[in-house]
């Protein structure tokens, strides 16, 4: 038996037909199983339960977002530093390099 | 051994909400406020604002000055709470000791760097000022020195 379902667009999807999904649906309430459950009892247990599904959460939406705005942010500083390199005081910046020790005409100034 | 479950503040403590302080309008800082209050992870809406915030101040341009450095501070927040998130998420329990969430890891050092590239790009900016200034006293031939 396959378990594919065709949807109105003619693409066939993996998954469970509707027919299937209410017929186990039935059948759980019926049985009801989680009066006989086994599952955890601690709160340690559940808590490593809830777990059981859970991959890497690298595409959680909190985390697409946070990734999004770090790009975003990534390209105003791009943007700003493209600005500053075209202003006149990037020919000043060359003579007053920024990770190197400040010209001794600069101490004269404090 | 260091704890890196540990979240550590980085702001101080008078950061911490109370009824008389209610959160500020600024998207930025209220971002910083839910990062470092302890049992919070935010508000999806309040990331959606930093962003919309940002994609504003690319369009407009101009002096980002303050943006840059409420960002600085916002990254530096998500950092460590990244970084605790990463190895506290499964770690608590037996089966997962040890683990290390490595997206998270990933997402967490990326804010890192983001954050020392801001602070290079802010000191540039204030350089930048204090250069345009000089260059204009000198247009002007004051005797700046």
């Amino acid at each position: 038996m396959s378990f594919k379902s065709k949807v109105k667009s003619g693409v066939t999807s993996r998954g469970w037909p509707p027919e299937r999904r209410l017929k186990q649906a039935e059948r759980l309430k019926k049985l009801k199983p989680w009066l006989r459950s086994t599952g955890p009892k601690t709160r340690t247990g559940k808590a490593r339960a809830a777990q059981n599904a859970f991959k890497h959460g690298g595409r959680a939406v909190v985390m697409r977002k946070l990734a999004h705005m770090l790009a975003l942010h990534r390209r105003l500083l791009r943007k700003i530093e493209a600005d500053m390199q075209k202003s006149e005081a990037s020919c000043l910046l060359s003579e007053f390099p920024l990770h190197s020790a400040p010209n001794p005409l600069f101490y004269r100034l404090l | 051994m260091t704890d890196l479950t540990h979240i550590p503040h980085t702001t101080s403590n008078s950061l911490t909400l109370t009824p008389e302080h209610p959160p500020p309008a600024d998207p930025s800082v209220q971002l910083m406020h839910a990062l470092t209050a302890p049992f919070s992870d935010g508000d999806d809406s309040t990331i959606d604002a930093v962003t919309a915030q940002l994609a504003g101040a690319l369009k407009t341009g101009g002096d980002q000055s303050d943006l840059l450095k409420k960002q600085a501070l916002v990254l530096d927040a998500l950092f460590h709470r990244l970084l605790g998130k990463s190895t506290a998420t499964l770690s608590s329990t037996d089966t997962h000791k040890g683990y290390v969430n490595q997206d998270m890891l990933t997402l967490a050092l990326r804010s890192q760097r983001e954050c020392r590239h801001t602070v290079n790009t802010l000191s540039a900016v204030e350089r930048r000022k204090f250069l345009t200034l000089l260059t204009n006293e000198l247009k002007d031939n004051k005797n700046v020195f």
